[in-house]
């Protein structure tokens, strides 16, 4: 009971006296004359509006306006959800704006094709392609920092007038051996990369393709990297932007897109469903030169083309079966009997039979041209366009005075598919 | 007229110090000779309070003291006179080369650009120090008087118009020959000559009658009485020296090590730097040439290792080159160890430094190249550049560039910033400019494709002469039905030639865990794999 008591007078003065104590320490700390240098949350000056880079497209330029300079911008989504699309549409954009962009390129999946198509000058895009083990050979550092072979690290030869063959062999082994290694050698060769051109300086763009590494690597990139990076750009003309599959940076960016594809229309429905007539005009098309070319007509004369037409024809002209082929890695043909679609017509003999109406001299051929210059086939037709939202999922933006943008902000915009080459 | 004289004292050993500067705080001497009759044909002043001087054999000198002694390099030698030549150069355009050591400056009209006659001394001797050399500068109205006074006077002299015979008279009568005149090959016989009269000093044969020294020595006496007077008939010879940048040195021990390499080739470009902004010139390309231990007599291509540094745009900057030759040097170590190291430097005019407040920032081409060389360090050479298509039709036909910013980026047209400075968030100008036209937006915004790098070699099965189903065996995540596949687009080219290509493409859609994939499978006909190039992205 005692005990009882001496708690309870205790819980009651205790506040009190610890009350007593709060009021002195801020009374105290009032009086300070260096808290007259620092000023309240509430007062504190709204970040200066960043400079905004065109992102090519009027869709994005008009929810997001653009992409800031001198923050970190990141672009994610699934594969083909039109990410990269979006980075040289960006990229072409700042070359056109005669800025000198760079793009390490982690999985080294640049199509300079593409990019040709998108608008890329390429005398002003600096092309980083990471993945190949380098002639110098680093020290692979793990997570926390440390070498993770103390061997290698202690007995570097490079600063001998020797070769270091047998250093190389065996990182080119290992890399071969195990895939993993080679991943992180990848974002090795990123980080590395990266740091070196945001230590230049200079740049307009500065673009991260981590698209094309698992996801389990990518999330090993340390915060403290991010925020290097951003740190970096901060206060230059140099915007940062990261794609990926995933949002990566963290909090670290200033502004997060996430693209999703939400249809593509994959061909004309006659080629889907009508292969038969289309497989005519495909080599109708064919049979003249592609894109202007000269060489490709010549080529569809070549020996190779014919010969590759024969056999197909030898293959495929068994009349009343139709064959599922099936090939496999090593190129070899594996033949099973179809039970259904037996009266179908083999395309390959359709083409076999619309080439001879080409190389025939009278007759058809001039009606099979009249209809080229209408259904030109192009990838354009195989795989036409691709139907893209975006969503902002994090912004650091102020747009408005007032307000930030709000994030369920999303917009949609479509990619055109091109024949490139 | 006013004429100046550069004369770099102990030439041989000056160009030893240039090469060595860690050497001036000692006794140096510089022999020439095959052993073991080498002979000592230069000192430098702490070897002379030793008592070392020239003509002395190298078992003479073993005990006077710690001497280093170097042999002498007729290409170091060569080295310290081209920057000799650059340093006067950089003051005068007449310059005539008198000799190894010896240079001689019209110095007409240069007051106007650089200040009083002293002033200009002055500068010439610091400029020189700077190149490593210590000279003896002397400016007078005549060019023998000029020659005689830097020949005598050490440092700096200037000889006063009029004043000529009352400064020389001092000096002693051998300095008369010291310019190798034609009397030089007389000189013994006329100084024994003088030295019975009780000539000493210039002043002593200025003072003697000319008629008497005619009738005893002829032309001979009455030349060196002129030059002792300060007088002279001496005409001068312009030169145009090549514009020849290179430095060498011959090492006592092989170097096995890049780090201690790297202290000597800085040590060269420091100097190589000097000379070519004497001459106001930069760098553009930078070869290096090394000769190796243990190389075969037979296969002199191994003896040598040869590399070549082509700058983009002219550069003048020692640790910006010293850090790409180290780069290289690491990337492409020589494989033995090396004697020799020569660098050459090919100059060009430095490029015009003009900007404009409306020019995008571009990298500094210093920066830009160290970065280009440890970036190639990290990722491979030649995985570093500017992409550019190749003419032919073949898939993937591109080649990597050298990424060189163009001088059109630098101090060319002004690009009109399209920036959002209102803060309104939507690039007005900027999308009327580009999205006005449908067309050109059309081609912007084009489906991209990722390729595969090498492509995924796939088993594919056919339905309707269409690919149904595909599986890889090495990626375990492809291996799905095929929703809808498109084509096939047919190509083939280069039937002439060994590598021809003939294949068709299919676009196809597959349904993974992220969701829908579209791939480019290909079909190569000529090898009969399928494989998979790149997806849509």
């Amino acid at each position: 009971m005692s005990t009882l008591a001496i708690n309870a007078s205790l819980s009651s003065s205790l506040p009190m006296i610890l009350q007593d104590k709060r009021t002195a320490v801020l009374k105290h700390i009032a009086q300070s004359e260096r808290l007259d240098s620092v000023r309240s949350a509430s007062r504190l000056e709204v970040r200066p509006k960043p400079e905004m880079l065109s992102v090519g497209i009027p869709e994005l330029d008009a929810m997001t306006g653009g992409i800031p300079r001198g923050c970190l911008t990141e672009i994610c989504g699934a594969p083909s959800s039109g990410k990269t699309s979006v980075l040289l549409a960006t990229i072409a954009a700042a070359t056109r704006r005669e800025e000198a962009c760079v793009l390490i390129d982690a999985s080294d999946s640049f199509d300079p094709s593409s990019g040709e198509a998108a608008g890329l000058n390429f005398n002003k895009l600096l092309w980083v392609r990471c993945g190949k083990s380098s002639s110098v050979p680093s020290t692979r550092s793990t997570r926390s920092g440390q070498a993770e072979n103390g061997r290698q690290s202690s007995a570097n030869p490079n600063n001998s007038v020797f070769p270091n063959r047998a250093n190389d062999q065996r990182l080119t082994a290992n890399d071969f051996r195990r895939p993993r290694k080679s991943n992180e050698n990848r974002l090795e060769q990123v980080l590395k990369s990266t740091d070196l051109i945001l230590q230049s300086g200079g740049f307009g763009l500065v673009a991260l393709d981590l698209a094309g590494i698992p996801d389990k690597f990518v999330r090993r990139i340390p915060l403290a990297s991010w925020f290097r990076f951003q740190r970096a750009v901060e206060h230059t003309k140099t915007a940062l932007l990261v794609i990926s599959e995933f949002s990566c940076s963290q909090t670290c960016a200033a502004l997060v897109m996430k693209l999703t594809a939400v249809s593509c229309q994959p061909l004309a429905k006659s080629t889907v469903h009508n292969p038969t007539h289309e497989s005519k005009l495909d080599l109708v098309h064919h049979a003249e030169p592609i894109c202007g070319s000269s060489r490709k007509a010549a080529a569809c004369e070549s020996p190779a083309w014919k010969r590759r037409v024969e056999e197909e024809v030898n293959i495929e002209s068994r009349k009343g079966r139709h064959w599922i082929c099936e090939t496999n890695e090593n190129g070899s043909n594996d033949k099973k009997p179809s039970r259904e679609g037996a009266n179908d017509i083999s395309p390959s003999l359709q083409r076999w039979e619309s080439e001879k109406k080409i190389s025939s001299p009278v007759g058809t051929a001039e009606s099979s041209f009249s209809h080229v210059p209408s259904r030109k086939p192009s990838h354009a037709q195989v795989l036409k366009e691709m139907q893209i939202e975006a969503e902002i999922l994090r912004s650091r933006l102020v747009h408005d005075e007032h307000r930030k943008p709000m994030q369920s902000v999303r917009t949609s915009f479509s990619t055109q598919a091109v024949r490139a080459g | 007229m006013s004429f100046a004289c550069i004369f770099v004292p102990d030439f041989p050993v000056e160009a030893v110090l240039r090469a060595e500067p860690e050497l001036r705080s000692q006794a140096v001497a510089v022999l020439e000779g095959k052993p073991p009759l080498q002979k000592i044909i230069s000192v430098n002043e702490a070897a002379r309070k030793t008592g070392v001087a020239a003509d002395m054999t190298k078992l003479q000198i073993e005990g006077c003291g710690e001497i280093v002694l170097r042999d002498r390099s007729e290409f170091q030698e060569s080295a310290a006179h081209q920057a000799l030549l650059d340093c006067a150069q950089s003051f005068s355009p007449r310059v005539e080369d008198a000799a190894g050591d010896t240079l001689l400056l019209d110095l007409s009209g240069l007051d106007k650009l650089f200040g009083s006659l002293p002033k200009i001394a002055r500068e010439i001797s610091c400029r020189a120090w700077q190149m490593g050399l210590g000279t003896n500068i002397a400016v007078a109205n005549t060019l023998d008087a000029a020659l005689l006074a830097a020949h005598g006077f050490s440092e700096v002299t200037i000889l006063p118009e009029g004043k000529e015979p009352e400064i020389l008279g001092g000096l002693p009568v051998e300095v008369l020959f010291a310019d190798g005149t034609e009397f030089a090959k007389d000189r013994d016989e006329i100084l024994e000559t003088l030295r019975r009269w009780g000539i000493r000093k210039f002043r002593d044969l200025a003072a003697l009658p000319a008629v008497a020294l005619s009738e005893r020595l002829g032309q001979r006496g009455l030349e060196l009485q002129r030059k002792a007077c300060g007088g002279s008939h001496r005409t001068f010879v312009p030169c145009d020296p090549p514009l020849v940048f290179e430095e060498a040195m011959e090492l006592e021990f092989p170097l096995v090590l890049l780090e201690p390499l790297a202290f000597l080739l800085s040590r060269m470009l420091d100097q190589l730097c000097a000379r070519l902004q004497s001459r106001s010139l930069a760098a553009q390309e930078i070869h290096l040439e090394m000769t190796l231990e243990n190389g075969r007599q037979q296969d002199s291509e191994r003896t040598v290792f040869q590399r070549a540094i082509h700058l983009p745009v002219p550069l003048l900057d020692a640790k910006t080159f010293l850090k790409l030759l180290q780069l290289d040097l690491k990337a492409h170590p020589p494989g033995a160890p090396i004697i020799k190291i020569h660098l050459r430097i090919e100059p060009a005019k430095p490029r015009p430094g003009q900007a404009g407040l409306f020019i995008p920032s571009t990298p500094e081409p210093e920066k830009l190249e160290l970065t280009l060389a440890r970036i190639s360090a990290v990722v491979g050479e030649a995985r570093a550049g500017s992409p550019q298509l190749l003419d032919t039709h073949r898939p993937q036909a591109f080649e990597m560039q050298r990424f060189v910013l163009s001088d059109s980026a630098r101090a060319g047209t002004p690009v009109s910033p399209d920036i959002d400075f209102e803060g309104t968030g939507v690039l007005a100008r900027t999308a009327e400019h580009h999205y006005s036209n449908g067309k050109e937006t059309s081609e912007a915004l084009v489906t991209a494709l990722r390729i595969f790098r090498p492509p995924i070699a796939v088993t594919v099965n056919h339905q309707n002469g269409r690919p149904s189903h595909l599986t890889s065996k090495r990626h375990n995540q492809i291996a799905a039905e095929v929703l809808w596949a498109a084509g096939p687009w047919q190509s083939s080219g280069d039937w002439w030639e060994q590598d021809a290509w003939v294949r068709d493409e299919w676009d196809i859609a597959v349904q993974e865990k992220t969701g829908i994939t579209l791939y480019r499978l290909i079909h190569d006909l000529l090898r009969g794999q399928w494989l998979l190039e790149g997806s849509y992205d």
